[in-house]
């Protein structure tokens, strides 16, 4: 009965550090904030991105100095590492905690716009609306949050792509 | 120069959609003539892959969760009346029919969707599921992902590495059609050869998705529909307009998908069939 409890779990997790707990009471506090303010929600409107909205801006107040310092993923050491255990993958891909510890060191509200583009596929111009913020900052956020990203998931020496 | 700002710029509103056609359609050709501005694209789709791909991979459990904020939900102080609810399943109906009877057959015709939905999902292995959505994305949808091979020595390289074959492609192409790109998809923790084919006009119709078996005794999932003339198992299920027709050969498993009719798809799985037995006793 309750609609996109998995999804609002995970992108709560990557604001608490990956304590299910914390991350749990984030999305319960969510599903009541909606409950409570059902009469607010617009029928016909997206169910799914208000969610969203509300659990977002839940986490940045509760959260929102929660990044991880950058210095998690050491980038020697990804690039060994790969090298040795997938030598017959053609593209190398991080380890998903390798993936989660780059995204963790972003701040929380590039952190939060990323999530929503790149993983639960909302476009800029809804993010926009439920962040209540420009479009521009909305680009902006995310174009730095992918170069963040790049930097701390690709190894060094630039692989040719095209293999 | 001002050509990769204004590329740059629309990079995002590009990958999600959002740019009108004739935007879409200026970026999308500074895209294939700029190497710069392509790699960079190249590099948003893959940190956003990657980002997906650990995400569907975290192992959550909200069953506690559900069962706390149903729990939570009666005794909040309802904010208005909204009429005769029982018990926490009522509110929510309660919730999803506001505010009156069009918002009532919307959410019925939703309900409907999502029970017709779980009844496919539940019937359909989980590789046909991820299979035909791959296809959908890639040859329907049009999604950019990157990894694409379509130069004929890379495409041979490939097959060779892959499978040791280098002209499997040619191989595996329906009749009429030609290889127009190829890639690995890692679907359901499996790494798929994901061929792509088109007609002689040039149109993107049918994908061939192919993986070697890891044990002798592995099949395609489900029960076959019949044999092929070979004796291998053949294998059918659909997805909406999507077809799939697949069969397990001594060493490969291997899908046929395309929007066709359910005969064609079968046609073309036992057509694919026979090749590849051809080549392999020539």
């Amino acid at each position: 009965m309750l609609p996109h409890a998995d999804a609002l779990l995970r992108t709560a997790l990557r604001f608490t550090r990956g304590e299910t707990a914390a991350a749990e009471d984030a999305v319960q506090e969510t599903f009541l904030r909606a409950w409570r303010g059902r009469a607010q929600f617009e029928p016909g409107t997206n169910a799914r991105a208000w969610l969203f909205r509300i659990l977002v801006n839940f986490l940045h107040k509760r959260w929102h100095q929660s990044a991880r310092q950058p210095a998690v993923v050491s980038l020697d050491e990804h690039a060994k590492r790969h090298e040795i255990a997938a030598p017959a993958r053609a593209a190398s891909s991080p380890a998903d905690s390798d993936v989660f510890a780059a995204l963790e060191t972003l701040p929380a509200d590039q952190r939060s716009v990323l999530i929503l583009n790149a993983v639960e596929g909302f476009a800029c111009r809804e993010i926009a609306a439920m962040l209540e913020v420009p479009i521009g900052t909305v680009m902006s956020r995310l174009g730095r949050a992918r170069a963040a990203m790049r930097d701390l998931l690709q190894p060094p020496v630039s692989s040719d792509p095209s293999q | 120069m001002k050509a990769c700002d204004a590329c740059r710029d629309r990079l995002p509103l590009f990958l999600s959609g959002e740019l009108n056609a004739e935007e879409a359609e200026e970026t999308r050709s500074h895209l294939a003539v700029c190497s710069r501005c392509g790699r960079e694209a190249e590099d948003i789709q893959r940190v956003d892959a990657f980002l997906r791909g650990a995400f569907d991979r975290q192992p959550v459990d909200t069953r506690a969760l559900r069962a706390r904020v149903l729990a939570a939900i009666p005794d909040e102080p309802a904010p208005r009346a909204t009429g005769d609810w029982r018990g926490v399943t009522g509110a929510w109906l309660a919730f999803l029919r506001r505010p009156g009877p069009a918002w009532a057959l919307g959410s019925l015709a939703f309900a409907i969707a999502a029970i017709a939905f779980l009844a496919w999902w539940r019937q359909t292995p989980a590789v046909y599921r991820q299979v035909a959505a791959d296809h959908r994305e890639d040859v329907v949808q049009k999604v950019k992902k990157s990894g694409w091979l379509r130069a004929e020595d890379a495409v041979r390289e490939f097959t060779q590495a892959q499978f040791g074959d280098p002209s499997l492609a040619a191989t595996l192409a329906p009749e009429g059609s030609r290889l127009s790109r190829v890639r690995l998809s890692r679907l359901g923790g499996d790494d798929y050869a994901h061929f792509v084919y088109a007609e002689a006009d040039g149109r993107e119709k049918v994908s061939v998705f192919v993986r070697w078996r890891r044990r002798p005794d592995e099949t395609l999932p489900g029960r076959p529909a019949e044999r092929t003339a070979e004796g291998w198992p053949l294998y059918a299920a659909a997805r909406g307009e999507t077809r799939l027709a697949g069969f397990d050969s001594p060493r490969m498993l291997v899908l046929v998908v395309g929007e066709l009719p359910p005969e064609e798809a079968m046609r073309l799985a036992r057509a694919t069939a026979a090749r590849l037995r051809e080549r392999k006793t020539s």
